[in-house]
């Protein structure tokens, strides 16, 4: 919107000149953090009592209750309402809602955010965690996401992209595109916007444990889109030049600014949770974000605390449990067996917050080194 | 009211079949029809080689035939591309069939015969090219998997069981019960008449009980088998007549020739048999028998189950085991819960037994005869509860006809269930069932809550969940098995014991790709933990069990060894002392995985006399795992208290250098304790006000 008064508006003589500053990524940025960061600190009370008084309440899995020393069923949860209501405001106050990054983010926030909407919402009807959308079904929603975003990225009318970057897989630290996969990146899509909405749902398992490496990942990319969307930075860098994509950095700050407002009331111990609702949001704004900015790969360095805890459950209940009838870790997600071994909730989460904090120090090292 | 003339000449087009039990319903429906128009004509469609080839002719009723086949549960892509191949053309076989035979209602008993004629009315209808009525019958208690699907397209289902409509389209499904054929329902009116004369005809004296005995419509071999055994004591009532239907030979078995080779050795009268136990493959005019049975045993198929119920003859029904859905149990349990039957599940070997096929335990069935034909109370009862079971009204389903016919739409009845859901198995309709209903998870997760709660199991329960256990036990799949394993424990069968010593100790492989996946042995980690757990709930002990705990202790999953030494821990009174199992409890000191050295310390402080045990728990107090340490020091104050150990200064000293530093803590949340104060308080003064108000001063 103000993006928009500038556009009507600016003038270099007249008495409202200052408004240039709503041209500058840099500074809509800035304002965007604060927004969202002040958006959900201060709305933040007011929905925790009224989620609760709805008896919008967590059900706990039986399995996960005998681990914990103090029960956790009955925190007021669906928090992701937070965090999507202060993402959504900051980006419309503050991004250039004609740029096709952003349009696609829009998407992509809308349907995950319906998606994990309905899923606890009938956990909450059911008051029982499995009555929540089937597996299949979860799955079916965020495959059906992926193979539409594939068709509308890779068609040239719409995509952000420019044709000739638009289907090439990059690794970090190596300067050139590896291979052109043609038509065949669907899968790639597909994969990276299922496999990050499941990543952070599982990793959602403690107070505070999946919010502060996604807003880990989402600075990094913040600072990826800034750098792929300046002319002279990408050229500096050795970057394919993304034109446009530097509006992706204003909605990353202002995601950045929801997470950190919601670790106020998410950190130990926590008044709220960001249930289904919050985890698939942010799973799936990030899935997106990476292939918009070609950095799939790296996404698995960013997020490693991810990847780890998503292998953990693949290792132990798919394989282990389901198939080969025993266990390989103590528990699964990989949180919950260190919790087993006795190590505090409070002590597992920051450490993970310290892994995913050199993690991404790591991923912006790339951005030099290659 | 119309008149007779108008409604005469319908035409109905009846579909169903590809076994027996889908074709003699329709045969029976029709026959209803005909007694309310005697005009009406029919037209039997079912499929080529199917059971109504040889059924339906012999009745006189007109039959038209579909290459339509079955699809087996495990097909291949051939066999499917083969059956949607003969569905579509039989499709087309029946679009044509409709066309010329123009039928007015097309009824559907489902089985594979019918899915094409139902598939091609739906389709006909949505269209417009024929109009007409559309029902189904589903006969079963569990219904086939197209009947689910079509009956949200048909004008009505009737069902022959109250459980059934669960699972079919809510507002269009009506109990009406099983369909009858004509002579069997007419001779259930009249068998209180001429008795003396009916019994005459079969040889019986006035005095004699008669005891009718037959397996499903080609027999049951468990059940002539468990006869022929219990024949000496059977006979042994001198006014016992037995009228045994074994079923014509199969393959190689040939019953009447097994009991010619049996019959030698058996300690009877030779003239009693012959006399008083008549032996045939198949009994001709089964009504007759029925009419002066004193006592059933067969099989519970739908339409045994109803034929009995229908005549009000007590029975001792016993299901054959291993079909789809159980669904045989069910249908017992259904007569059983009126308390017109006894059920006799089959017994089946359970590894490590051989390889053998299900029996009947003859004693048992003797027992289950003797209690109920020479009764000290409870044979009448048997009788009253008889006929209870069915539902209301003459004829229901040709009523539903009738009424949609005349557009009487709304006016279709509502049958009345039969009673308030329990709390387990409830339906939406308020049928109430039992635990046979449950799937093995929430069956296991109804005993562990009964288990959990301190109530007891009923003995009906018990028995199911015996069979239940035992076919678990048998299963290829590892999730069955290990389900069969936990109840085990939990209903106390100690009858399975060697069943769980085998699942912990047989080392048979996996197939190569299960390996792979981390895979060991064909019983797998989680049977051999839950055997395990399984044996200390039953409380037993002795050297095999002993020897399976040792095997267990040095098993290569860490589960399996930790619950080991935890299995030792709750045996520890009959244990005693025990140099191997300490040795080996003294190893796994030394695990990788520290719950196998928690569980270990466990055992050890309960069971051991050795001080020399000392040297391996004083490394352990500085442990990095905080857990261990606990246990430890546990385990050191369980030892000093039965003064095997005491420590020695230096010790003492060394163990004050070490960081008793947890990584855990407890949180305490002082507002939330407060509150449950608060609210505890709360709900004593209510009580306290409210029986103020009923007794005074009782505060």
């Amino acid at each position: 919107m103000f993006y928009a008064l500038y556009g009507w508006f600016y003038d270099p003589e007249g008495p409202f000149s200052f408004i240039r500053l709503f041209n500058y990524i840099s500074s809509r940025a800035i304002f965007a953090i604060i927004t969202s960061f002040a958006f959900t600190l201060f709305a933040g009370r007011p929905l925790i009592r009224a989620l609760y008084r709805m008896g919008i309440r967590d059900t706990q899995r039986a399995e996960i209750k005998e681990a914990q020393e103090h029960k956790k069923g009955g925190t007021p949860t669906m928090g992701g309402v937070i965090l999507f209501s202060a993402t959504m405001l900051s980006t419309l106050l503050w991004c250039d809602l004609t740029n096709r990054f952003i349009l696609f983010l829009l998407l992509a926030s809308a349907w995950f955010f319906t998606l994990g909407f309905w899923d606890d919402s009938r956990k909450i009807k059911y008051q029982n965690s499995n009555k929540g959308l089937s597996r299949g079904l979860k799955y079916l929603g965020q495959i059906s996401f992926g193979l539409l975003f594939s068709l509308l990225f890779l068609h040239p009318a719409t995509s952000p992209v420019p044709a000739d970057v638009v289907s090439k897989l990059y690794f970090p630290f190596y300067k050139y595109p590896v291979v052109d996969l043609a038509w065949g990146y669907t899968f790639v899509i597909v994969l990276f916007v299922v496999y990050a909405a499941n990543a952070i749902n599982f990793a959602d398992g403690m107070d505070g444990l999946a919010i502060v490496p996604s807003a880990y990942a989402i600075g990094v990319y913040g600072i990826f889109a800034y750098c792929l969307g300046n002319t002279k930075l990408s050229q500096y860098l050795m970057f394919d030049y993304l034109p446009g994509c530097g509006e992706v950095t204003i909605l990353c700050a202002a995601l950045l600014g929801a997470c950190v407002g919601f670790l106020w009331y998410n950190s130990y111990p926590a008044e709220i949770f960001m249930g289904d609702t919050g985890s698939m949001y942010l799973g799936g704004v990030l899935g997106t974000m990476v292939v918009l900015l070609k950095q799939e790969i790296l996404f698995l360095i960013v997020g490693g605390i991810f990847l780890a805890e998503i292998l953990s459950v693949v290792l132990q209940d798919w394989i282990g449990i389901q198939r080969t009838g025993r266990r390989f870790l103590y528990r699964a997600p990989l949180h919950h067996s260190f919790q087993y071994q006795g190590l505090a909730e409070t002590k597992i989460t920051v450490r993970f917050w310290i892994v995913s904090g050199v993690l991404a120090l790591v991923a912006l090292a790339s951005l030099k080194i290659r | 009211m119309r008149k007779a003339s108008e409604t005469a000449k319908l035409r109905y087009l009846i579909t169903g079949g590809g076994t027996a039990g889908h074709v003699y319903p329709g045969l029976a429906l029709a026959e209803g029809i005909q007694r309310h128009e005697p005009d009406a004509r029919f037209l039997f469609v079912g499929a080529r080689n199917g059971a109504e080839e040889r059924i339906v002719p012999a009745q006189g009723h007109k039959l038209r035939t579909l290459a339509v086949k079955g699809l087996p549960p495990k097909a291949g892509p051939f066999v499917w591309f083969l059956t949607i191949w003969l569905l579509g053309k039989s499709l087309l076989q029946a679009v044509g069939l409709i066309l010329r035979f123009r039928p007015h209602v097309i009824i559907g008993t489902g089985g594979y015969a019918s899915s094409p004629v139902l598939l091609a009315a739906i389709l006909m209808r949505s269209l417009g090219i024929w109009k007409g009525l559309l029902s189904l019958h589903e006969a079963n208690i569990i219904p086939g998997r197209f009947n689910r699907w079509a009956s949200g397209w048909v004008d009505f289902t009737g069902t022959s069981f109250p459980e059934t409509l669960r699972f079919l389209s809510k507002k269009k499904t009506f109990w009406t019960g099983y369909p009858l054929r004509k002579d069997l329902e007419s001779s259930s009116e009249r068998r209180g008449e001429d008795s003396e004369e009916k019994r005459e005809r079969l040889g019986v004296p006035r005095a004699g009980k008669v005891l009718l005995v037959f397996g499903g419509s080609s027999g049951a071999r468990t059940i002539n088998r468990a006869v022929f055994e219990a024949l000496p004591r059977l006979l042994a009532r001198q006014d016992l007549y037995i009228f045994h239907a074994t079923g014509h030979p199969q393959g190689a078995y040939d019953p009447g020739v097994e009991f010619g080779e049996i019959l030698p050795g058996l300690p009877v009268e030779k003239k009693d048999v012959g006399e008083r136990y008549h032996q045939e493959p198949y009994l001709h005019h089964i009504e007759r028998y029925y009419e002066v049975a004193d006592l059933v045993v067969c099989r519970s198929g739908a339409g045994a189950v109803w034929e009995i119920a229908s005549y009000g003859i007590p029975a001792v029904l016993i299901p054959k085991s291993n079909l789809p859905g159980d669904h045989q149990v069910k249908n017992a349990y259904f007569l059983a819960r009126q308390g017109q039957a006894r059920l006799l599940f089959e017994t089946r070997p359970v590894p490590p037994e051989a390889e053998a096929s299900e029996s009947v335990d003859s004693d048992a069935l003797v027992d289950a005869v003797t209690s109920i034909l020479y009764p000290p109370a409870g044979h009448d009862e048997m009788r009253h509860a008889a006929n209870a079971a069915l539902p209301s009204g003459k004829d229901p389903f040709y009523d539903l006809l009738r009424d949609l016919r005349e557009g009487k739409k709304g006016a279709l009845p509502r049958v009345p269930m039969t009673g308030p859901s329990g709390s387990n198995g409830a339906t939406p309709g308020g049928v109430r069932t039992g635990i046979e209903w449950l799937g093995t998870d929430s069956l296991l997760a109804h005993v562990e809550g009964k288990r959990q709660r301190k109530q007891d199991l009923s003995e009906s329960e018990k028995a199911y969940l015996k069979y239940k256990t035992d076919q678990l036990l048998g299963s290829p799949r590892w999730q069955d098995r290990n389900t069969g394993v936990k109840l085990v424990g939990l209903i106390a069968y100690g009858e399975r014991l060697p069943a769980l010593l085998h699942a912990t100790t047989d080392r048979t492989p996996v197939a190569w790709h299960r390996r792979l996946l981390g895979g060991d042995f064909e019983q797998v980690g989680f049977i051999r933990r839950n055997a395990l757990q399984a044996i200390w709930r039953i409380q037993a002990y002795g050297p095999e069990v002993r020897e399976t705990l040792l095997l267990a202790l040095s098993d290569p999953y860490y589960e399996v060894r930790s619950w080991a030494a935890r299995g030792v821990d709750r045996l520890s009174s009959s244990v005693g002392e025990d140099e191997e199992l300490v040795r080996l409890l003294r190893r796994n000191l030394k695990d990788r995985w520290f719950e196998v050295v928690v569980s270990s310390l466990r055992a050890l402080g309960t069971m051991t006399k050795d001080p020399t045990v000392l040297t391996d728990l004083v490394p352990l107090l500085a442990h990095r795992n905080w857990k261990v340490q606990q246990a430890t020091v546990r385990c050191l104050m369980r030892l000093m208290q039965a003064d095997v150990v005491r420590l020695p200064p230096e010790v003492e000293e060394w163990m004050h250098k070490i960081p008793m530093k947890g990584l855990d803590f407890f949180p305490r949340f002082p507002l939330k304790q407060t509150w449950d104060d608060f609210q505890r308080l709360q709900s004593e003064k209510m009580e306290c006000d409210h029986r103020s108000n009923t007794e005074k001063g009782a505060c």
